[in-house]
């Protein structure tokens, strides 16, 4: 299975960054028991985790290019949709475990004393399609801004922000008429209020353009006119 | 044919590096690529590869239009160090030996003593001999039908070039394989090839067997022009 080497390449590859994290949340955690740093700041290892997996979206990817490893990644026989999909499923697989790890720590603060800790809810469905959904998109419109810039010679990073700017903006004006489409199927109801629902046809629509870039990533990736 | 290109054409952002490229390779010979710098010698090896597209014409390789399914049958060696510094010889072996079907471990356990590696080091201590002597490894341990090694000889020591000159020779199976060698060490590698193919610009200049590149004087002066 040329996909889990890959997989497991990108842990050898970026694992430092996800360790990194993990010792930073235990020094964190030290400090906090020895009186060293506020335990209303539990979540500040949290929030940063978010800063540097959003640099992780794309900075592997350039770094295969500036290490000159696209070579040996585009001489597989893999297409390029593959390798796109491997690197979110390093960055989503490797955040859950850091998640796991940082409630393990902090419990006590997230959960509070005599508190019921449900994993999901009644409408565990939404939760989890929220979770799985927003960082999948996200890291598919990031990848989508980057790998566009290589088809120009200059400005790359205003081509790549301005890309990502339009690119969101769009898929805004795009999901509603696609969660059109699955209208017919059953809404969700919101945890915590009486008769609030969201449409499941929106989580659908989301899921249907983010595998479409997803897609048109890999003909990016496959395409690139120069390397 | 093994290789089929036809008025192949492609510009790096508006620059032009093929220029109606056309070539028919069949099994069993060896070619040299020549050419100077900037003649479309890589971005042509790259194109076969399937690294990047071309802009107009088109590549087959036995068949096959270039892409995905191709890269079974054709193995690269690029002319930059593409390595992941941290890794040893054998993790690269096992990383290839997972991508590719025909990678031939025994093979490659053999180059690696004959070339002087040893499987515990570290491509971060390398130097740019051993390197190269690397990718020769990798790329001749695959049973592809096409070889295509770019530059294989760019900044060797002669005795280190002569060692991979031989294992080139040796491990060339004429019946089932062809190799495209771009090189700028001509004199050195001559006897390697079965047929040149010069380019310049883009385009081929000259193409023949290598006997009838010794005899034209006029063709020799023109390689002493470009690489000396």
């Amino acid at each position: 299975m040329i996909s889990w080497k890959l997989y497991l390449h990108e842990w050898r590859e970026n694992g430092f960054y996800w360790l990194l994290m993990i010792v930073g949340t235990i020094a964190v955690k030290v400090l906090m028991n020895f009186g060293l740093f506020p335990e209303e700041l539990f979540s500040f290892p949290l929030i940063l985790s978010i800063f540097a997996y959003g640099i992780l979206c794309t900075s592997p990817l350039a770094k295969e290019r500036k290490n000159n490893t696209i070579y040996i990644k585009k001489s597989l026989p893999v297409p390029g949709y593959v390798h796109l999909l491997v690197k979110i499923g390093w960055l989503m697989s490797s955040y859950v475990l850091y998640l796991v790890f940082w409630c393990a720590l902090y419990f006590r603060f997230i959960v509070g004393e005599g508190d019921t800790v449900f994993l999901f809810s009644d409408t565990g469905i939404l939760e989890a399609a929220f979770f799985l959904l927003a960082p999948f998109f996200g890291i598919v419109l990031m990848q989508f801004s980057y790998l566009i810039a290589n088809y120009v010679a200059k400005f790359r990073s205003a081509f790549s922000f301005w890309a990502f700017v339009l690119t969101f903006y769009l898929v805004i004006r795009i999901v509603p008429l696609v969660a059109k489409v699955f209208e017919f199927l059953p809404d969700f109801a919101i945890a915590g209020t009486s008769g609030s629902y969201v449409s499941s046809g929106f989580i659908l629509a989301v899921l249907a353009v983010s595998v479409a870039l997803l897609f048109i990533n890999g003909k990016l990736w496959d395409n690139e006119p120069a390397i | 044919m093994l290789l089929t290109a036809t008025d192949v054409t492609k510009t790096y952002f508006g620059k032009p590096a093929l220029r109606g490229f056309s070539y028919e390779l069949d099994r069993g010979k060896i070619i040299g690529l020549l050419g100077p710098n900037g003649s479309g010698k890589s971005t042509l090896l790259k194109a076969i590869a399937g690294l990047i597209p071309v802009d107009s014409g088109k590549i087959l390789v036995d068949g096959q239009k270039v892409g995905v399914r191709t890269k079974n049958q054709v193995a690269y060696l690029p002319e930059i160090d593409p390595f992941y510094q941290s890794h040893r010889v054998i993790d690269v072996l096992n990383f290839y030996k997972s991508c590719f079907k025909d990678f031939d471990t025994q093979r490659a356990e053999a180059l690696l003593e004959e070339l002087a590696l040893e499987r515990n080091q570290v491509i971060r201590s390398f130097s740019k001999g051993m390197r190269v002597r690397l990718k020769l490894v990798l790329t001749l341990s695959r049973r592809a039908p096409l070889l295509l090694l770019d530059e294989p000889l760019s900044g060797i020591d002669p005795l280190s070039r002569d060692t991979i000159i031989k294992a080139i020779a040796r491990e060339f199976d004429p019946a089932n394989q062809s190799i495209i060698l771009s090189t700028h060490e001509v004199f050195e590698s001559e006897g390697l090839f079965d047929e040149v193919v010069l380019l310049e610009k883009g385009q081929i200049k000259w193409q023949g067997h290598m006997e009838s590149l010794r005899e034209s004087s006029s063709l020799k002066r023109l390689l002493e022009e470009v690489y000396l």
